[in-house]
């Protein structure tokens, strides 16, 4: 796991408001497998969040880096001219 | 002389189960070109196996897909035992490889081409998926995980078709960003519009250690 569970320090409530309601638009019917830590449902993988632990964190990174990338026009770049090795 | 792919394919949770049948149109694209085929399924994706071929074959030049669980410093294999670990990354030498797997080019990757791998294409996050619960029994089926896994197997089948390990590293992400681009256009109309963010984790952290010019 890297990024934001490198750090121990706390998610802001925020920060994790917003990634939750991001979950919450995953459907009931899927699942999410999240490397070697196994699969989760939304359900559960909210709950990680909330308590923080590795997992939650790298959702957490994850959502953050695309989120980042929308508001900072990085996404957009990536979309509308060449990809780089 | 036909060059080979040595791939292997635990099977012993959902998300091995996925990336072992989703791996099947790999392998098409290997019987298309006449590759030669070392297909280390569950029990066979063994470390004792995998390391014996890649001491049979250190000075051969091959293509090495590896799908399973990962974390920095070893892929596993059927059971989630260990099947490469960074202490073994020199048995990598000659080799171009594929790691679908967790994290493995932070230690394995770097240590691998510091020791003469060709190139190491992985992830320096976890590989992310999402599943739909009615296709368990239907992999192939799930239009969901093939957002992902689509992708993700075209570094494989790009290398196959004798493109460099740059390109194919490319071209597989090109494919990721084609399908962000579709849901960013789709919006919340797409069902799949929940997925972005991963599919762009995903695109954003495969990346290529070594030599990018290095082809089969």
């Amino acid at each position: 796991m890297s990024g934001v569970t490198k750090s121990n320090e706390p998610i802001s409530v925020e920060l994790k408001e917003l990634v939750i309601a991001r979950l919450l638009s995953i459907p009931n019917n899927v699942t999410i497998s999240v490397g070697d830590e196994g699969d989760f449902t939304r359900a559960e993988i909210i709950e990680r969040v909330k308590r923080e632990d590795t997992v939650g964190r790298e959702v957490v990174r994850s959502q953050l880096e695309f989120l980042r990338a929308l508001s900072t026009g990085r996404l957009l770049d990536e979309l509308t001219s060449g990809i780089t090795n | 002389m036909s060059s080979t792919l040595l791939i292997t394919r635990p099977n012993n949770d959902p998300g091995t189960y996925y990336l072992f049948w989703w791996s099947k149109h790999i392998i098409e694209e290997c019987k298309r070109k006449g590759f030669s085929l070392i297909d280390l399924t569950k029990d066979k994706a063994n470390k004792k196996r995998f390391l014996g071929i890649l001491q049979k074959k250190a000075d051969a030049k091959m293509l090495v897909v590896m799908n399973g669980h990962g974390n920095d410093n070893f892929i596993a294999g059927q059971g989630n035992d260990p099947l490469i670990s960074f202490q073994e990354a020199g048995l990598l030498s000659n080799k171009i490889v594929y790691a679908r797997a967790c994290n493995s080019l932070n230690v394995l990757g770097k240590k691998a081409v510091d020791e003469g791998a060709l190139a190491y294409i992985g992830y320096d996050i976890p590989f992310t998926f999402y599943k739909e619960n009615e296709k368990l029994s239907k992999p192939l089926q799930d239009r969901t995980a093939e957002l992902f896994l689509d992708p993700s197997n075209y570094v494989a089948i790009s290398l196959i078709k004798g493109h460099s390990a740059g390109m194919a590293n490319l071209r597989s992400r090109v494919k990721f960003r084609d399908n962000v681009r579709k849901l960013l256009i789709d919006g919340q109309t797409s069902p799949y519009f929940y997925t972005i963010g991963d599919l762009y984790n995903n695109m954003m952290h495969q990346i290529c250690l070594g030599d990018k010019e290095a082809k089969l």
